[in-house]
């Protein structure tokens, strides 16, 4: 009798909480609480038991209409205050209850998209510190106090040994540091450059990466950069690697695309060059190998680095790199 | 660098289209640009020769010129100076177009009629000379094109020269690159001179004080010189290059610097005391005035030209006003020079002027090409100024600098870049690109680069003239076999991806901000003294102060992030942020970048719909956004306690959040005098923020099955009266501790406080699960534990059952 009475209370429980219709709920209260209904049958039949049984099971049952009657009002009290949709008429053009969901930075996005396919090609993904020694920065990447390279770069410094990153470069000089080839990793993170104007933010995004193991040439650079590329901006992209410098590789190149606005007719975002320059990249200038002890004789790899905010607004055709931060609703909703 | 196609093609034949050889250009390595057609809209002007010149009946400064055209003679009014009877100048006829596309008409100037005008060099885009008309040279044929009379059609590339090529930076070098890869022969200007002066040692000499900064100079010098204007055609290519034109004499001495890469200066060699130049380092605090006028603080970085007695010029960066050529200049006498890169380098950056000179300086100069650019310059200044040159130069050259041999191997060449390419071949580029090459064996080779190439030491250097020459498009591409590692990404990596998505999937939207905030934010949020929001790692050149020290905390972030969005999302917003915040650390030199989230809500939680009232989010909707995503993440043990001292947060409404009784974050209510500090009207805010470092070491990577329960839950409620300061969570420990193993989960169904209740109590209903893993619970034992649970909670709460 009393599974009887704890199994009835389980399965009104369901029931009741699957109701959504007035007229279903008059069918609970008449199968379970009405005159005839189980539980009120169940009750009546109390007491035929045996005398020592009757109190208990008296209780429990009473216990049990108490609670369902109370589920009872309180899914009656819900349905009248509702309005819509109660007397068999869907409306099926009225919005559904939607969740709400947020957005994630496009520059979230196109990082991830970045990592993505340089994951499925091996690179390991690694980070490294925003505020960064000298000797990360530049020293070790074959750029040297006094050298016309660190004009490239209008540098924050925190003092004149540490400086915030101008490029995510330094992360190779870390993991060169701490393991021998084969080494294949992928980096992406926050640089800074003293710049600020239409054109510049003093914060962007980079993404960087770095092969070394034996035997690894410029045809390999080209393979993979061609086919990160292709994968990024479609399959029927056309690029060019021309050559460039950078003091941490040689030789150097730089990774242009077709305009993919004008499509190498020239226009304003093209400069007029019908280029678009999307990627830095050079096989490691055996100097970096010097400062972290590889054998140049053995070793050889390449490096490429490329500006996340320069993809986004290509990818998604925004004119205006101040957006990235600004963080207006109006703009973030629309990735 | 900016320079006309028609300069370069002084040295080397081109015989492709402008646009294909700056492709050309590009793909070795000078990068063009721009590209600009210079004689644009010059088709309507013709040469007229003025035949007469007669005064303006009603203006002093205007003359009619009466002038043949080739077909007819017409009256033309002037205003130039420089009108003059014989000479021949461009002129457009009413009708024709001027060279800013506007069409030319027919008018009366101060009453007389103009057919027409009569142009300077400005107004064609020639050069930026408006002194007078143009004066073309007479031997042209009045009707005739000027187009046909100038050097034109002429293009003029901006190439972009990386910092390893200063041998680029200049026309001869931009020349010789084309001739490597197109295989023509490259064309040295010619250099006459004839020597009619004195001997040299006789008017001056050279004392070089510091060979390490100047390794050499040289020197000529030219008697009787006659200051004067340089020709159209000098003029043109330095204005091309983007260089003004001054005199003749300083002229010579830029268009030798654009042409061969050698930085030259011109003395006024009867201001020099005793005639002669020393080279020696500056004094600290001496002061000098520069040619532009400046007085400059020296210090012992720069390297100084002094003659007899006192500085005369800022070596390789600039002249000074003391000795610089002027009207009465006769004699003048010609630096050639090579200095230190590092020393013009440093002696540039401390006194903060770059120039052309010491921008090539810095890069390096071709040490070995000073005579030859000293003697061209020198026989242009003759050929301009006239006067007299001295016999012979003076070349005080202490400190050789040898060009490396390096030795080359074809093979590690071609495994370098995945070619194969013949030791011919690559010798043969070498050889293009002036190097003495030698054969050591079949793979190997000397190579020794001329004085001009600074940037080629190794053998990698020659590696790289090799990719280019063979051009980088030709490279195959090929793939490497990359060797999976056997680490995953490291933790941080992993979870952030899961913790953003959590994040969006609660409604949140991602913001960036920048690493760098406003010293005021500590104080902003309240901050007390001590607190590791103070401890800011500062820029020591911030672009502003509001961007001058690196961030303690996201807050600032989202607190100004929510104020940009007010205006025009009034209805709501919920934002968060993944970032760095950095906490300086007394004796290191780099902050502790700690990587943490932060989340905040404000305004509506729901908007009004059909379905819903609109409600505004409150304490618990910012709650349940940190519960879902720790739950999300699979953090145990999870426990939030009211602690104080929060910076910006309302003390009476926030809270710890804790597991493994370590503190990984805190939740709460944006404090009212935090709002105020950001302009946020009356906005409430509700945010909370994780350590998320703290968080990985407390997250297990394990997870373990449960098998389902076999037997039956049994439900009881309690409705209780309490106290409204108990908190519930006390509750729920004392039915969990009491209940013991058959206790399976306590929810919170019902809560009020209000009129039905006394004020000082509030009603909480709590519904409980039992189970039992071994059998189906019999409804005596159900009930006296629950009896001995409600006990508990009177006894421990002074709680109370409430009725009905």
């Amino acid at each position: 009798m009393k599974e009887q009475i704890l199994e009835l209370e389980e399965r009104a429980l369901e029931e009741i909480g699957a109701v959504d219709d007035p007229s279903e709920l008059e069918k609970f209260r008449i199968k379970y609480l009405g005159k005839k209904g189980q539980l009120t049958s169940i009750m009546k039949s109390v007491g035929g038991l045996p005398s020592d049984e009757r109190p208990k099971i008296g209780k429990l049952a009473n216990l049990v209409k108490t609670n369902l009657s109370k589920r009872f009002q309180e899914a009656k009290e819900s349905l009248l205050s509702g309005k819509v949709g109660r007397h068999g008429f869907i409306d099926v053009t009225l919005p559904g209850r939607e969740p709400t969901f947020g957005h994630l930075h496009p520059i979230t996005l196109v990082i991830k998209e970045v990592c993505e396919i340089f994951s499925r090609m091996g690179f390991r993904v690694v980070k490294g510190p925003n505020v960064e020694l000298d000797y990360y920065n530049f020293e070790a990447l074959n750029i040297p106090k006094d050298h016309p390279a660190r004009d490239m770069q209008d540098t924050f410094y925190i003092s004149d040994n540490v400086v915030l990153r101008t490029h995510t470069s330094p992360i190779q000089i870390r993991v060169m540091e701490t393991r021998q080839p084969p080494v294949s990793i992928i980096a992406p993170g926050k640089v800074y450059r003293r710049d600020s104007d239409v054109s510049h933010t003093p914060m962007f995004h980079q993404v960087e990466g770095l092969l070394v193991d034996k035997d690894v040439s410029f045809g390999d650079l080209k393979g993979t950069l061609t086919s990160f590329v292709r994968q990024m901006f479609g399959r029927d992209t056309r690029l060019r690697f021309r050559p460039s410098f950078f003091p941490f590789t040689e030789p150097s190149a730089e990774v242009d695309i077709l305009c993919v606005l004008c499509g190498g007719k020239g226009c304003r975002t093209c400069s007029q060059t019908g280029w678009l320059e999307i990627l830095g990249s050079g096989m490691v200038d055996p100097e970096v190998y010097r400062f972290v002890d590889y054998d140049a004789d053995i070793y050889s790899g390449f490096a490429f680095g490329m500006g996340i905010e320069r993809i986004a607004m290509l990818k998604y055709g925004i004119d205006d790199i101040q957006l990235f931060f600004k963080n207006d609703m109006r703009f973030l909703r629309q990735f | 660098m900016k320079v006309s196609l028609n300069w370069i093609k002084e040295y080397v034949d081109v015989e492709m289209p402008p646009d294909e050889l700056g492709y050309l250009l590009t793909m070795t390595g000078l990068e063009v640009e721009g590209l600009e057609a210079v004689g644009q809209g010059l088709d309507d002007i013709i040469v007229a020769k003025i035949l007469k010149v007669a005064p303006h009946p009603n203006a002093d400064r205007l003359s009619i010129c009466s002038v043949d055209t080739g077909r007819e003679r017409v009256e033309v009014v002037c205003g130039a100076p420089n009108v003059a009877e014989g000479a021949l100048a461009p002129l457009v006829l009413a009708g024709g177009k001027l060279p800013d596309g506007t069409r030319m008409k027919e008018s009366r100037i101060r009453g007389e009629v103009s057919r027409g005008m009569l142009l300077a060099e400005d107004e064609m885009g020639l050069t930026d000379d408006h002194t007078g008309i143009m004066i073309l040279t007479p031997d042209l044929t009045p009707g005739a094109s000027l187009l046909s009379a100038l050097p034109f059609p002429d293009w003029v590339f901006d190439l972009s020269i990386t910092p390893n090529r200063p041998d680029c930076a200049n026309v001869l070098g931009i020349a010789r690159e084309i001739a490597a890869v197109t295989g023509k022969r490259l064309r040295k200007p010619e250099i006459e001179l004839e020597e009619s002066g004195p001997a040299i040692e006789d008017l001056t000499s050279i004392t070089i004080m510091d060979p390490d900064g100047c390794p050499r100079y040289a020197a000529g010098i030219i008697q009787d010189v006659e200051l004067g204007t340089s020709p159209f055609w000098m003029r043109y290519r330095l204005y091309q290059s983007e260089i003004r034109s001054i005199s003749n004499l300083v002229d010579v001495s830029n268009y030798v610097m654009l042409e061969m890469g050698q930085p030259l200066h011109a003395f006024d060699y009867d201001r020099l005391r005793e005639n002669r130049i020393v080279v020696r380092r500056a004094e600290k605090g001496e002061t000098f005035t520069t040619l532009d006028g400046e007085t400059r603080r020296l210090n012992h970085e720069n390297l100084m030209i002094c003659d007899g007695g006192r500085a005369v010029a800022l070596a390789g960066i600039m002249g000074g006003l003391n000795s610089e050529i002027f009207a009465g200049t006769r004699n003048v006498l010609v630096e050639s020079a090579f200095f230190d890169p590092v020393t013009i380098r440093r002696g540039s950056k401390h006194l903060g002027v770059s120039t052309e000179a010491s921008y090539r300086f810095e890069r390096g100069a071709d040490i070995g090409g000073a005579t030859t650019a000293l003697k061209r310059a020198v026989s242009l200044m003759c050929r301009l100024a006239g006067g007299k040159v001295a016999r012979g130069i003076i070349d005080n050259y202490p400190k050789t600098l040898t060009p490396p041999v390096i030795h080359f191997r074809k093979d590690k060449t071609n495994r370098i870049l995945g070619t194969s390419i013949s030791k011919d071949v690559m010798k043969g580029y070498f050889e293009a690109l002036e190097m003495e090459v030698h054969d050591v064996n079949g793979n190997a080779l000397k190579v020794k680069p001329p004085s001009f190439r600074v940037d080629i030491k190794r053998e990698v250097d020659l590696i790289e003239e090799v990719a280019r020459l063979y051009g980088f498009d030709k490279i195959p591409l090929t793939y490497p076999s990359i060797r999976p590692s056997e680490e995953g990404d490291a933790p941080a990596i992993l979870i952030r991806d899961r913790i953003r998505s959590v994040m969006r999937a609660s409604g949140f939207t991602e913001i960036i901000t920048y690493s760098f905030i406003s010293p005021d934010s500590a104080d902003m949020l309240g901050a007390e003294e001590n607190s590791d929001l103070r401890l800011f790692t500062s820029l020591m050149n911030p672009l502003t102060v509001d961007q001058s020290v690196l961030r303690t905390s996201l807050v600032p972030g989202l607190m100004a992030t929510v104020k940009t969005n007010m205006l025009h999302e009034g209805r709501g917003l919920r934002l968060f942020e993944w970032g760095k915040t950095f906490i300086r650390k007394d004796g290191d030199q780099q902050p502790i970048e700690k990587i943490c989230l932060a989340a905040i809500m404000t305004g509506l939680c729901q908007e009004k719909s059909w379905h819903d009232d609109e409600r505004h989010c409150d304490f618990y909707d910012i709650k349940g956004a940190v519960e879902a995503l720790l739950k999300a993440l699979g953090l145990e043990g999870v426990r939030f306690q009211r602690k104080n001292g929060f910076s910006g947060l309302d003390p009476e409404v926030s809270s710890g959040i804790y597991c493994s009784d370590r503190l990984i974050g805190q939740v709460g209510k944006v404090a009212s005098s935090v709002i105020e500090a950001y302009d946020l009207k009356n906005e409430r805010a509700y945010l909370f923020e994780l350590d998320v470092e703290a968080l990985l070491t407390l997250l297990s990577v394990a997870r373990e099955f449960c098998s389902f329960p076999k037997f039956p839950a049994v439900f009881r409620d309690i409705s209780l009266l309490v106290e409204r300061r108990i908190e519930s969570a006390k509750i729920i420990e004392i039915i969990r501790k009491e209940g013991g193993e058959l206790l399976e989960s306590v929810q919170i169904f019902d809560l009020y406080e209000g009129e039905k209740v006394d004020p000082l109590e509030k009603a909480i209903a709590f519904r409980i699960s039992y189970r039992s893993a071994h059998e189906t619970l019999e409804g005596e034992k159900i009930n006296s534990l629950h009896e001995s649970i409600i006990d508990k909670i009177r006894h421990e709460t002074g709680g109370r059952l409430r009725e009905g």
